[in-house]
């Protein structure tokens, strides 16, 4: 009887064992590795000529920026008002600060993105070094990356009067807050390391990077952070390490410095590049320049693209240029509308014939319900686009460091005692400045001539003014056009947002 | 160990057989009011030897003396008889009023309701197929406790559904419940047809859920389509649907001459200019010379009066004594409301098959083919509509015209705000236009099984295989228009991708169901083998004809624009899984399952989730017999513990990815490596549960109550950078959601014509952060608007400032420090200073409540009058808020308009609101911080569906050969009541952008049965 049934019931049993036994054993299935992924732990670092990658990745970083950057950065001094409908630009430009502001958020952020990525990236050419056998090179490229981070740091600090100075990745919680002198004196001692390993040219002579940092990159932001110290010896030792290598030229062409002439010009110590690699579709790599843009032009070009128009020259600077009969400085650091002439013309008086809304290759600039005057410097005439592209400014570069504001910054450093080594005077260093822009020589320059001439020479850059006027504890000149400037409103508050992730930020700077 | 699981499970027991004489029995079968009863299947227990009732209720079967003979049918207890002779033996079958024989499908088979220890609730077809939907969750609405259901109006659109809160982090872990479709695993199931489906199952509770492992963290919604039953005869069935969907609750918006009221209040120079030239292309109004001759309502402009839906299905069903089948054909139509391409259309073919093809073996197939097309509309235009200023129109023929003569290639004739100088071009058109958007969605579900009986009635083994495909075709094209040169599109782009998934699960199990006295016993073993497979390729070209035929990237004109990209993930899953479940005399239940799970996902491989259950029937006990009112009580409870993996998986370790710049006008390549990187191990789940169900007063009160709580442990959360923007997923969490859910029923039958059905439901939910590891709080949303997890506080609650009112004149702006430091003025917002040091900082920050409803419910009540039937179902939900981010994004772009409410409410002078601050104020960076002006109570309550039905019979109407017949006209969601300012309180994650609204439909249909 059992016999029976097993023997009927064994075709069911056996084909469903038969089926058991065949799906046991794929438990190896689990450790397949994720498809569509680059692990940093599968890259070939015996590869010796990859070693540039990580470096790039840097310089990859350090051009990426947002567009509330450079606009937050340089829009407090007094040769920018803040246009457009940004609240929080608008009250920055009024000096009301919140630290709920979102744009000085993503300053601080896309700051220390890149300088993250400077921390990685150090990491990463280290582990190709053995490879290639080339510790110069590797030592090269990480001075690269400090010099960089070196210049992002300065930012900070001059915007929020300290900031965090990252020593590992792994520490920041515990890491204290840095006023911004120690930053400064950081970045002295930063550029002093680097400068030995770096390549010894203009940036522009690089064959490999061209247009990357060199020695004199180094020295540029190594005097910037010193005059920001106020230690004025310092900044003549560094500049005069530029201006003594004769590696550097102003333009002849004030003008078409900022255009695409200018690009990677003899002038230019730092510059962000951008580019459209030459054709009129496809892959290009850009900053977003619509913001310095105006809402409404009549381009030559049709369909050029316009702009937000949240960057407007000040009446006072225009004014200050008529004073002085700047022709080529005031016409490329500025663009006039229509209702920005009237405006003038009922303010100032009698204008100089040349001034007009329309620029030397054409483009027609209308009247702007939110701006009168635009930026020339960060407006790129529709005739330089690249036939097939149509944004505003596609294909320009972002000049950063210019040789003039080494020379202006030698100058009023030798006007505050410091002394040199090399044979330039401050007359002649600002009269270089002085005759690329048609203007007479001066002789006996004083501090107040050097800082004057920077501001007509350095206008709508980067907060260079602004940083002048702190550094001067100039409120009148900052309280202009009905803004009231004070000391305690040198620096915008750190992010509410990072106060929150990081309690050593709360004590703030006073 | 998981290897000599199944052993555990070979547990062989052998009965004897005996041969018979057999016997032959007749008679009929009625129901208890005497009526015969047609199509009672009529079966010899243990074999396939059985028959169904003729037309008068008779039948004839010959079976072995001694034989089981069970009687059964659909709405009736089964009955089972033991003939000792031949003869006459007449039936009276009990409707099954209790339901308590009803089975209810589990995960890997089913189980008699009364056996369940755990919370499940259960939908069928008549029920879901009442709401005229595309996608059969949106019918569950309000009518189950414990589940939310947040709709949207955009055709084909999946509805966010939550059971039993929310146990994941939002952003890390799509919430969704895990849909079982006749054994195979989906996340979402906008392929499925509402009319296909038999019976859709939620489980709701960690105990009932934990048999599916680590998919169930966030509940399961287990649905078996339509399948035929042996020896029935073949039914012909149609149902469809023609109705239409309206807008409703529609926004009102400052209206031009509002605009231009609030735009003088604000006094900003250059949003003057812009009305001024308004006026000088469009002219005055002749109503108010200071008011452009221009007033566009948006919403009206951009919505259609109506929209079309319909739906029409046919199916058979049927089967003789070996093999039962299903088939099916639907069709679905849904327009949607914005004037634009904006449609969903889907057919479905299904078929399934089961075949007895002899003594120990059955088998069968199941095909589910879906074939959807998608026109989605560009959502953008419910944005710009809300921000569009009223003075600007549709159109602008001068602009038309003057691009005409200047030649220029594709002219457009709508209007552009940068015709008026604004900013942007607001117009709402210009998304709908210009943007053509279509998804091709096919999707392909595959099944066989084998059920093999190694034990007659006893041991049980079964196979089955499941494959699903899916194909998403989706094509994005941008068709290119000029107006001015900042508002235009040069050139068309056409960007196609391609998304292939491909899925195959392999599940075996053995089933052994056995009784020994009062004790019966069902143990399940299996294992369960999962290949998951992602394949995505996406390309992209400019400069493309404009004609549709002509919309591919080989008809580029322009080679380097194009660009392609690809991606592909295969994930394994393995799991072993078993279940046993015993009661004694129906009266104590025990139920127990584990699943062991094995994922590639995580870095962590193998996770094991136990459960069990319990539960007392109290009215089997002898005690209980006097309490006559009380019919059936059971209580119950039950733990489980299961594991999320919906979340995303984790690098677990640095990646270098590559990027490229710009080096001297070259493009040179680099690579970039992340400084952090993601580790995971596995989010649980423990819930437990307790609850009871009861039947009073002769079956006629039901009520089923559950409490439940539920933590999510290590939940994977994102932790901000320091410093940097990003964040990166770790487990650093737990959080409980726990609630109360109560279910009441009351049917009654007051003559045989009339009787009616009342039902309700409410659940709580409370969802707080238990734990965060060590940090104090977690930051999300975004840092303008913030919302925040902190322990005690529901996950992701608002965060910001609470305001107290509106400073009204100088002096009261004199008297505070606060407004003093801040240059405040009249009209500025006075935020409440909670820790009262004059001065308002981060410190002042307070909770400004949650997205999470708190208490919701629903109700229902049902009329059957002779051949009538009406039902109406009602919902609602307390509790919750929404961020007005419509509101909100003044903070970005502040040359727009306001909503009505907003216009007429502003502070203007002394006493006129305290609410809402000056027309200037709103562009005050102090009045744009983040506070509770922006947070709005969520509440609302909703007529959900209303239907009448008549039925007609056609044979008696008619004559024999009519089909029977069944006509209704439905409202649904005819009526919705809420305080929000905004289209729709269906936010599903509380932030109010721009929300596809949810229309009201009415619709006629008849269900046709041959």
């Amino acid at each position: 009887m059992k016999m029976k049934l097993l023997i009927s019931y064994f075709k069911p049993v056996f084909l469903s064992g038969m089926l058991l036994v065949a799906i046991i054993g794929c438990t190896d299935k689990l450790d397949q590795p994720f498809e569509n992924e680059s692990f940093t732990s599968d890259v070939d670092y015996t590869i010796a000529e990859d070693m540039d990658l990580p470096l790039l990745g840097a310089y990859y970083g350090f051009y990426t920026r947002a567009w509330e950057e450079p606009l937050t950065l340089g829009l407090r001094g007094d040769d920018v008002n803040a246009a457009g409908d940004q609240v929080p630009m608008q009250e920055q430009d009024n000096f009301t600060y919140m630290a709920s502001h979102w744009n000085t958020n993503s300053v601080w952020q896309n700051h220390y993105n890149d300088i993250v990525n400077i921390f990685t990236a150090i990491d990463e050419i280290n582990k190709y070094r053995e490879a290639t056998g080339n510790d110069a090179l590797a030592d090269q490229y990480i001075a690269e990356c400090r010099v960089m981070r070196g210049y992002l740091y300065l930012n900070i600090a001059r915007t929020f009067g300290g900031c965090i100075v990252i020593d590992a990745l792994d520490n920041i919680q515990n890491t204290p807050l840095s006023k911004k002198a120690e930053v400064m004196q950081y970045i002295v001692d930063e550029m002093t390391d680097a400068i030995p390993n770096l390549p010894d040219m203009h940036p522009n002579k690089r064959s490999d990077i061209r247009g990357g940092m060199t020695t004199y990159t180094a020295y540029a932001i190594q005097a910037l952070a010193y005059q920001e110290m106020k230690d004025y010896q310092g900044v003549v030792n560094a500049t005069s390490q530029i201006i003594n290598s004769g590696e550097f030229q102003l333009a002849g062409d004030y003008y078409h410095l900022f255009k695409t002439a200018g690009k990677l010009d003899d002038e230019n110590i730092m510059e962000f590049q951008y580019s459209d690699f030459n054709q009129g579709e496809g892959d290009r790599f850009a900053f977003l320049w619509a913001p310095f843009g105006i809402g409404g032009w009549t381009p030559v070009v049709t369909g050029a693209g316009a702009g937000w128009g949240f960057y407007e020259p000040t009446l006072k600077y225009i004014e200050f240029m008529l004073d002085r009969g700047e022709v080529v400085r005031l016409e490329t650091s500025v663009i006039f509308t229509p209702d920005g002439i009237t405006e003038l013309r009922n303010d100032y008086g009698e204008l100089p014939e040349w001034i007009t809304n329309t620029n030397r290759e054409g483009d027609i600039f209308n009247n702007n319900a939110r701006l009168n005057f635009a930026s020339g410097k960060h407006i790129q005439p529709s005739t330089e686009l690249i036939p097939g592209r149509t944004s505003l400014g596609s294909n320009k570069n972002f000049i950063v460091i210019r040789y003039s504001e080494m020379l202006l910054m030698y100058a009023e450093a030798i006007t505050r005692g410091a002394s040199s080594s090399i044979s330039m005077s401050a007359d002649d260093a600002v009269n270089m400045v002085r005759s690329r822009a048609g203007l007479g020589s001066l002789s006996g320059v004083t501090t107040q001539n050097v800082l004057d001439e920077k501001f007509a020479e350095l206008a709508m850059e980067w907060g260079t003014r602004y940083y002048d006027m702190i550094r001067t504890e100039n409120t009148s000149e900052l309280s202009h056009e009905g803004k009231t400037f004070t000391m305690d409103k040198a620096y915008l508050p750190f992010p509410a947002d990072q106060v929150a992730e990081l309690p050593q930020l709360e004590v703030g700077i006073d | 160990m998981r290897k000599t699981f199944f052993i555990l499970f070979l547990l062989f027991s052998f009965s004897t057989l005996y041969a018979q004489d057999r016997i032959s029995i007749s008679g009929s079968v009625v129901d208890a009011s005497g009526i015969t009863l047609p199509g009672v299947s009529v079966l010899e227990k243990g074999t396939t030897n059985g028959v169904v009732t003729d037309i008068d209720g008779n039948y004839t079967l010959s079976v072995k003396q001694g034989a089981t003979v069970i009687f059964s049918y659909i709405g009736f207890l089964s009955q089972e008889i033991n003939p000792r002779q031949g003869g006459t033996i007449n039936i009276q079958l009990q409707e099954d009023v209790v339901g308590l024989e009803e089975v209810v499908v589990v995960g890997y088979g089913s189980m008699k309701k009364a056996d369940l220890t755990s919370s499940i609730s259960t939908l069928k077809s008549d029920e879901l197929v009442k709401t005229p939907a595309g996608q059969a969750m949106e019918s569950l609405q309000g009518k189950v406790a414990g589940v939310q259901i947040v709709n949207s109006g955009s055709p084909g659109s999946s509805p966010t559904v939550r059971i039993r809160g929310i146990g994941s982090f939002p952003s890390s872990s799509n919430s969704s419940p895990l849909y079982v479709v006749d054994g195979m695993y989906f996340d979402n199931i906008d392929f499925l047809n509402p009319s296909d489906i038999e019976t859709l199952s939620i489980l709701k509770d960690a105990s009932a859920s934990a048999i599916y492992g680590v998919r169930a963290a966030n509940g399961v919604v287990l649905i078996t389509t339509k399948k035929g039953s042996l020896n029935t005869e073949t039914s012909i069935t149609y149902e469809g649907y023609y109705g239409i969907q309206v807008p409703q609750n529609v926004m009102q918006m400052a209206n031009a001459e509002q605009f231009v009221d609030y735009i003088y209040q604000t006094g900003s120079e250059a949003d003057i200019s812009f009305i001024e030239n308004a006026m000088q292309r469009y002219g005055r109004s002749r109503v108010n010379p200071n008011v452009p001759d221009v007033n566009t309502d948006w919403y009206a402009e951009i919505m259609k009066s109506h929209a079309r839906q319909q739906n029409h299905s046919v199916s058979v069903l049927g089967g003789n004594d070996k093999t039962s089948y299903s088939m099916g054909v639907s069709y679905y139509d849904q327009e949607g409301l914005l004037e634009a391409e904006d449609r969903y259309k889907r057919m479905n073919i299904r078929t399934s098959i089961d075949h007895q093809a002899n003594s120990w073996l059955k088998a069968g197939v199941n095909f589910n083919v879906s074939n959807g097309t998608r026109d989605i509309a560009d959502d953008g235009a419910w944005f710009s509509a809300y921000h569009a200023v009223p003075i600007l129109p549709v159109y602008d023929q001068e602009n038309y015209e003057d691009l005409l003569a200047q030649g220029i290639d594709n002219p457009s004739n709508y209007s552009s705000g940068q015709l008026l100088d604004y900013r942007g071009s607001q117009n709402p058109f210009l998304n709908l236009a210009y943007n053509q958007k279509r998804q091709n969605i096919r999707k392909v579900l595959a099944g066989v099984y084998a059920e093999v009986d190694l034990l007659p009635n006893m041991l049980k083994f079964k196979t089955t295989y499941n494959s699903s495909m899916m194909f998403l075709k989706q094509r994005n094209v941008g068709i290119p228009y000029y107006i001015t040169t900042s508002t235009r599109r040069i050139l068309s782009t056409v960007e196609s991708i391609r998304t292939t998934d491909v899925n195959h699960f392999f599940d075996n199990t053995l089933t052994y169901t056995n009784s020994f006295g009062d004790h019966n016993v069902s143990a399940m073993g299996g294992m369960s083998y999962r290949d998951e497979w992602y394949d995505y390729l996406r390309g992209y070209a400019e400069d493309i004809p404009l004609n549709e035929s002509a919309w591919y990237i080989s008809q580029s004109q322009s080679e380097s624009s194009k660009q392609v990209s690809d991606d592909g993930e295969r994930l394994h899953g393995i799991s072993y899984f078993g279940r046993v479940s015993y009661n004694y005399d129906n009266k104590y239940i025990a139920y127990f399952t584990i699943r062991q799970e094995g994922t590639q996902k995580y870095q962590e491989k193998w996770g094991t989730f136990p459960a069990f259950g319990l539960g007392w029937v109290v009215t089997e006990e002898g005690f209980m017999e006097n309490v006559g009112f009380l019919d059936y009580l059971k209580l119950r409870g039950g733990w489980g513990k299961l594991g999320n993996d919906k979340i995303a998986r984790q690098d677990g370790a640095n990646t270098t990815n590559p990027v490229y710049l710009a080096i001297d006008d070259m493009q040179i390549d680099g690579t970039t490596t992340t400084s952090t990187f993601g580790y995971l191990g596995w989010e649980t789940v423990t819930g437990t549960n307790v609850g009871f169900n009861a039947e009073l007063f002769d079956n006629r009160l039901t009520i089923d109550a559950d409490y439940f709580v539920r933590d999510t442990e290590d939940a994977a959360i994102p932790v901000s950078l320091k410093l940097q923007s990003g964040s990166v997923l770790r487990n650093v969490g737990t959080i409980r959601n726990s609630g109360l859910e109560l279910a009441v029923n009351w049917r009654n039958e007051i003559t045989r014509d009339f009787s009616y059905t009342v039902g309700a439901n409410i659940s709580t939910l409370k969802n707080e952060v238990r734990d965060l590891y060590g940090q104090s709080y977690i930051n999300g949303g975004s840092a303008e608007f913030r919302q925040r997890s902190q322990v005690g506080e529901p996950l992701l609650s608002f965060y910001g400032y609470e305001v107290a009112g509106v400073y009204q004149n100088q002096a009261e702006i004199d008297a505070d420090p606060v407004a003093v430091d801040n240059s405040l003025v009249p009209g500025d917002f006075k935020y409440v200073d909670q820790n009262n040091d004059d001065v308002i900082n981060d410190d002042d920050k307070v909770f400004l409540g949650s997205y999470i409803p708190t208490f919701s419910y629903g109700g229902f009540i049902g009329l059957n009058y002779k051949d009538f039937e009406f039902s109406m179902n009602i919902m609602g939900q307390t509790g919750n808020k929404i961020l007005n981010r419509k509101r909100g994004e003044i903070i970005w772009t502040n040359d727009t308009n306001i909503d009505a409410d907003l216009a007429n409410g502003l502070w203007n002078g002394e006493g006129t609101s305290n609410k809402y601050p000056s027309a200037s104020g709103l562009r005050r960076g102090w009045n744009q911080n983040f506070s509770d002006y922006l947070v709005e109570d969520g509440n609302f309550f909703r007529i959900q569906n209303i239907q009448v039905a008549y039925n007609l019979d056609g044979e008696k109407l008619f004559g024999a050969g009519m089909p029977d017949a069944r006509i209704f006209v439905t409202a649904e969601k005819p009526l919705t009541v809420f305080k929000y300012n905004g289209f729709n309180p269906e936010v599903n994650n509380g932030i109010d952008r721009q929300f596809y609204p949810v229309p009201a439909v009415y619709t006629i249909g008849v269900n046709l049965k041959f």
